[in-house]
């Protein structure tokens, strides 16, 4: 069952002899339960690609749908609530919110959206993501390993129906690399989220369904990586 | 320039609206230092040439003295300039139209120092030559060319009645009289001719005898035994001055054969010396003068040194970054406490030039636009202007310099300790505490999510919040300071002279009651400068018989307010108001003008016109012995009481009745609202109703006194209509039974000083309020800036445009929230000190203005909104995925 839907994405930056081109006609698909890596060097358009997925940024030119919802067809409020409800975003540099603590930033999409917290759902979370012991605590009282950890819990809080995550394991060491990436494989396979990963790491890259590769904008490979 | 000036000078271009709005907060605080010097430095020169005019530039002085002695003070070298005039003697006039006139010998330097002015022809040069007052002129009808003849006498007591050497002159008999001690002489001088060649003004000349008007001629000639007047500066104004007087009075004593010790003669211009610091006894009233000055300049020091140290915190705040990264590749500690310095440096720069123009240009606006009220308050002769010397202006600008340095050094120093591990760590927020930013569950019940988190925002960084919350609340405070001092002011004028009273008017008394106003109602009306022209009159207070109360039917605050005022005059030793706890109440008569009466009372208010039918006014205006109060509903009375009075045989006699009750008297009804001594009530009743009185009275062969008519105008032009007004009073007075006169200047100088105060305090808090302005419009937009890549980030999980809109307008509100918190009580407290102060003299009960309050809120939450809501713009321009990017450098 298709997911995702990437149709002739473009995006642009500056005018006249300054433009440059970041995506250039970018179309594919995602399965429900898949797990993509991108890779490409840097410059190639795969941040903007993830940040046209996640409804941060607007393309010059295509669509991008979600279970059938176009993107940006909705109005900013429509596209905000769309995001907290069905896409999770996971940072290189984490973006946590300073002044809330651990449990408030987890929880934070469902408490914007006024909902109630599932204390089962939150206990098992942050039992798998090994913060039980830290959630009064505020983020610059955490490592960056564990402030990865908090940013994939807020990022799956909401059971979204797309996680992405930009370079999650960049500004990490081996070992806290590692268990990030055993933690997104763990609800890839266990819960079937369907996942995208911006990655410059091959070995990163190898644990996924599928790779795509981007040069100069476009995708110039997709190929199984894991059939 | 080295690199870290040169970075420090790009951070500041890279903010341009931040750096602005700190420059014109430093501009803005300078500006109101230079006001408060300046002001200070004009008023006073204001009250030099006050001096100056009335008692002429000298600064000491001795009178009828002799020749030698006048001669030993022109020869001392302390003395810089010494006016000297030799009494010639005194020429009666012959045909008895004023005393007479006297003449004396003068040098040149009296013309200027006394103030002197050739008006016409030109100054005497030699001893045939005659100078005469413009007085003197136009009562001899001497002019320019004349030859005249002066038989002159000269005439003096050297002691008893008369020590200033006044002589005893009859002009009604034309005779010198010999004074009671007999020690009196008049010698004969002669007859001496004189060409007169100038007429002059007498500017603060004064021979000292009433009646006698002087002329002038040259010194030389004078005859020997004059006695002679010295007036002199000195070359430095210092404490010698008072050596020199010990030694005229030595000099009096050896070289003044006639000298009396019981006549002093010596006298010093103490206005002059008390403002150029040398007369101690009256500094006090300088030390009072420079202590207001403290205080006021206290409170822009704190204001200033708030929002520039906030400025500095926050341009630190955005540096930190770049300073730790400069730290990293080896920049001192020395260094980087520099840039911040730099910055305050290019700061002070630019705004304290800024500031002063701006200062000096306000001043000099401001202060011809109060100079009417404040002549009119003091009774100066001269107008207000700036006037200001280098000297405060430099204490201005030292003062704002310093009130930098003293800013910037906490952030410089903090700026020096930041490490290259803190350009790492991020934006250089402080470290958070859980329990800081804890809030309660109230708030997101309240305001939800977003408010809770609006709140956590508000609190992270605690010396930010509390700069905003401490500017906000001292905003607050300085407004209601502003507006209870008003507002007592008010009051109290109220109290004295009634209520809005227009500032020019014309009091007409007709002795017969029944005499038709209106013909000099429409001459007033036609004086130039007139406004809208209104009538009332009345009964006086006393003249309406009394009634007895106990202290039962009175309130608890006329109890009180009337038991003080007993006890004080069982101290002074007068009687008490009351006698064994009863006391007199006596009724005050007012009439208005039918229509005045309706639009006052209300349509529906019907008076019957067979007997004195009145409306009694429940807020009562009290006085007694200089003491005010105002009371509400001090007496219970209800509609329908009434009283019989009778003022004797063949006078008022009638029945007076409350037909309705009102709160307030009427407006405009002038000093007519005020009573009299003790507990008063005003009684206020239709023209008509009060004819139908009179008819009565007439009827009855009664006629009545103590009856007055009012004509009031409004000014349109309040200086010419004082002018048109005195001429119309003192043409009318006396006249068809009438009495005239011309408004109070009493009252006048009451409402120049309510005007002053509200000029000087509104412009002192508006521009207090701007520099808060610009410190929290600073501090919250930086807040959000520096929060860009947060909100990005809380936009990018969801929060909707409509949701981040509410969370940065609630963190608006919290800010207003505390600072009113704050502000409010301390406020209150200030009113309420205020209010004590001014209750010593004018008593009423404590009330608030209910305006100050709502324009404190109204400023401190529209500043927090519009702040927030412009960085919410500038936030809103940027996308999720810039704002993520943004890195602060």
């Amino acid at each position: 069952m298709e997911l995702l839907r990437v149709e002739h994405l473009t995006r642009h930056y500056g005018e006249g002899a300054a433009r440059v081109v970041a995506l250039d006609d970018v179309s594919f698909s995602v399965q429900k339960g898949e797990f993509v890596a991108i890779m490409g060097p840097s410059g190639s358009g795969k941040s903007t690609l993830l940040h046209l997925l996640g409804g941060v940024d607007r393309p010059t030119a295509g669509r991008v749908l979600v279970q059938g919802t176009d993107l940006y067809a909705m109005d900013e409020t429509a596209l905000a609530i769309f995001r907290r409800r069905q896409i999770g975003l996971v940072y290189q540099f984490y973006n946590l919110i300073p002044v809330l603590n651990v449990q408030e930033n987890l929880t934070l999409p469902l408490l914007l959206d006024g909902r109630r917290v599932d204390k089962d759902y939150l206990e098992r979370l942050t039992g798998t993501l090994g913060l039980t012991d830290r959630l009064n605590h505020l983020p610059d009282q955490l490592s960056g390993g564990q402030q990865q950890r908090v940013s994939i819990g807020r990022a799956l809080i909401a059971n979204p129906a797309l996680m992405l995550a930009d370079e999650p394991t960049g500004n990490l060491d081996s070992r806290n690399s590692a268990e990030i990436m055993t933690l997104l494989r763990h609800f890839h396979e266990e819960k079937g989220q369907t996942l995208l990963v911006i990655t410059h790491d091959e070995r990163i890259a190898r644990q996924a369904d599928r790779l795509l590769t981007i040069e100069d904008g476009r995708i110039t490979r997709d190929e199984a990586v894991r059939p | 320039m080295n690199v870290i000036h040169s970075l420090t000078l790009a951070q500041m271009r890279a903010k341009p609206r931040r750096t602005l709005t700190t420059l014109i907060g430093v501009a803005l605080s300078v500006a109101m230092l230079t006001a408060v010097f300046a002001g200070a430095d004009s008023f006073l020169d204001l009250m030099r040439r006050e001096a100056v005019a009335t008692l002429g530039s000298w600064h000491g002085q001795v009178s009828n003295t002799s020749e030698a002695v006048a001669q030993a003070l022109a020869e001392d070298d302390r003395l810089n300039q010494v006016a000297l005039a030799a009494n010639w003697g005194l020429d009666p006039a012959e045909d008895g139209s004023f005393t007479g006139t006297s003449l004396f010998g003068v040098n040149e330097a009296l013309y200027e120092l006394l103030g002197v002015e050739c008006v016409e022809g030109a100054l005497p040069e030699n001893s045939h030559q005659l100078a005469i007052s413009r007085e003197l002129a136009h009562l001899t009808g001497w002019t320019v060319g004349s030859q005249v003849t002066l038989d002159l006498v000269r005439a003096w007591s050297v002691s008893g009645v008369e020590p200033d050497g006044t002589p005893f002159y009859r002009a009604e008999t034309g005779q010198w009289s010999p004074s009671p001690t007999g020690f009196d002489h008049t010698d004969e001088v002669g007859s001496v001719r004189f060409t007169v060649t100038g007429v002059v003004e007498l500017g603060a000349f004064s021979n000292g005898f009433t009646g006698w008007l002087p002329c002038f001629t040259t010194l030389d000639s004078a005859p020997a035994d004059s006695r002679w007047n010295v007036y002199f500066t000195m070359r430095n104004l210092s404490h010698e001055i008072w050596n020199v007087m010990d030694d005229i009075t030595a000099l009096q004593q050896s070289q003044d054969p006639a000298y009396d010790p019981g006549y002093y003669g010596r006298a010093t211009n103490r206005s002059l010396l008390l403002y150029a610091g040398v007369d101690e006894e009256g500094s006090w009233l300088l030390t009072a003068f420079y202590s207001l000055m403290g205080v006021v300049l206290a409170v822009i020091l704190i204001g200033a040194v708030s929002l520039a140290r906030n400025a500095f915190s926050i341009s630190l705040a955005e540096r930190t970054r770049m300073l730790g990264m400069l730290a990293s590749v080896g920049a001192t500690r020395a260094q980087k406490r520099r840039s911040v310095l730099f910055e305050a440096l290019l700061l002070g720069l630019a705004g304290i030039p800024l500031g002063l123009a701006a200062g000096c240009a306000g001043m000099a606006i401001t202060l011809p636009l109060v100079s009417a009220q404040v002549q009119e308050l003091f009774r100066f002769h001269v107008p207000l202007y700036l006037s200001v010397r280098p000297l405060p202006l430099l204490g201005a600008a030292a003062l704002a310099a310093l009130a930098l340095l003293v800013s910037a050094l906490q952030p410089a120093f903090r700026a020096s300790r930041v490490s290259p591990i803190d350009a790492i760590r991020g934006a250089g927020e402080v470290r958070l505490r859980p329990r800081s930013l804890r809030t309660g569950g109230i708030t997101r019940r309240l305001f939800g999510f977003t408010g809770a988190l609006a709140l956590k925002n508000c609190k992270r960084s605690r010396g930010r919040y509390r700069s905003i919350v401490f500017s906000l609340a001292l905003s607050v405070v300085m407004l209601l300071a502003a507006s209870g001092l008003s507002y007592y002011v008010d009051q109290s004028v109220a109290m004295r002279y009634g209520r809005d009273i227009p500032p020019a008017h014309a009091t007409v008394g007709l002795s017969d009651p029944a005499a038709d106003p209106t013909p000099l109602l429409a001459e007033m009306q036609s004086l130039p400068g007139a406004g809208t022209c209104r009538i009332t009159g009345g009964i006086d207070v006393g003249m309406m018989g009394s009634w007895q109360v106990s202290e039962q039917d009175l309130s608890a605050e006329a109890r009180r307010w009337l038991t003080e005022r007993s006890e004080y005059r069982v101290q002074m030793g007068l009687e008490p108001l009351a006698a064994e706890g009863v006391y007199t109440v006596q009724p005050a008569l007012l009439v208005l003008e039918d229509e005045d009466f309706a639009a006052w009372a209300g349509r529906d208010v019907t008076l019957r016109t067979d007997l004195l039918d009145c409306v009694l006014v429940t807020d009562n205006y009290l006085a007694d012995l200089g003491s005010f109060a105002r009371l509400k509903n001090a007496l219970r009375i209800e509609e329908g009481f009434s009283q019989t009075f009778d003022q004797g045989e063949n006078r008022f006699a009638d029945t007076w009745r409350v037909a309705a009750l009102a709160a307030e008297a009427p407006a405009n009804s002038g000093d007519t609202t005020l009573a009299g001594d003790g507990l008063t009530v005003q009684l206020v009743t239709s023209r008509t109703v009060f004819e139908a009185f009179l008819a009565r009275q007439a009827a009855a062969g009664r006629t009545g006194s103590y009856f007055w008519t009012v004509l009031y105008t409004e000014a349109k032009d309040p200086v010419q209509l004082q002018e048109s007004l005195l001429e119309w009073v003192g043409e009318g007075d006396g006249q068809e039974n009438t009495y005239r006169s011309a408004g109070s200047s009493d009252m006048s100088s009451m409402q120049s000083f309510a005007f002053l105060l509200r000029v000087f305090c509104g412009g002192f808090v508006v521009l207090l309020c701007l520099v808060c302005a610009a410190n929290i419009h600073n501090t919250v937009s930086t807040g959000f800036e520096l929060r860009a890549r947060e909100y990005a980030m809380l936009r990018s999980v969801g929060v909707t445009p409509g949701g981040f809109a509410r969370m940065l307008r609630l963190e608006s509100l919290f800010y207003g929230i505390k600072a009113l918190c704050w502000g409010l009580p301390v406020g209150l407290a200030v009113l309420v000190a205020e209010h004590r102060a001014i209750n010593l003299n004018f008593y009423s009960s404590f009330s608030v203005p209910v305006w100050g309050f709502a324009l404190a809120a109204a400023v401190v939450f529209g500043v927090c909104g519009l702040s927030g809501w412009a960085a919410r713009r500038r936030l809103a321009r940027q996308t999720i995925v810039e704002a993520i990017h943004t890195t602060v450098l």
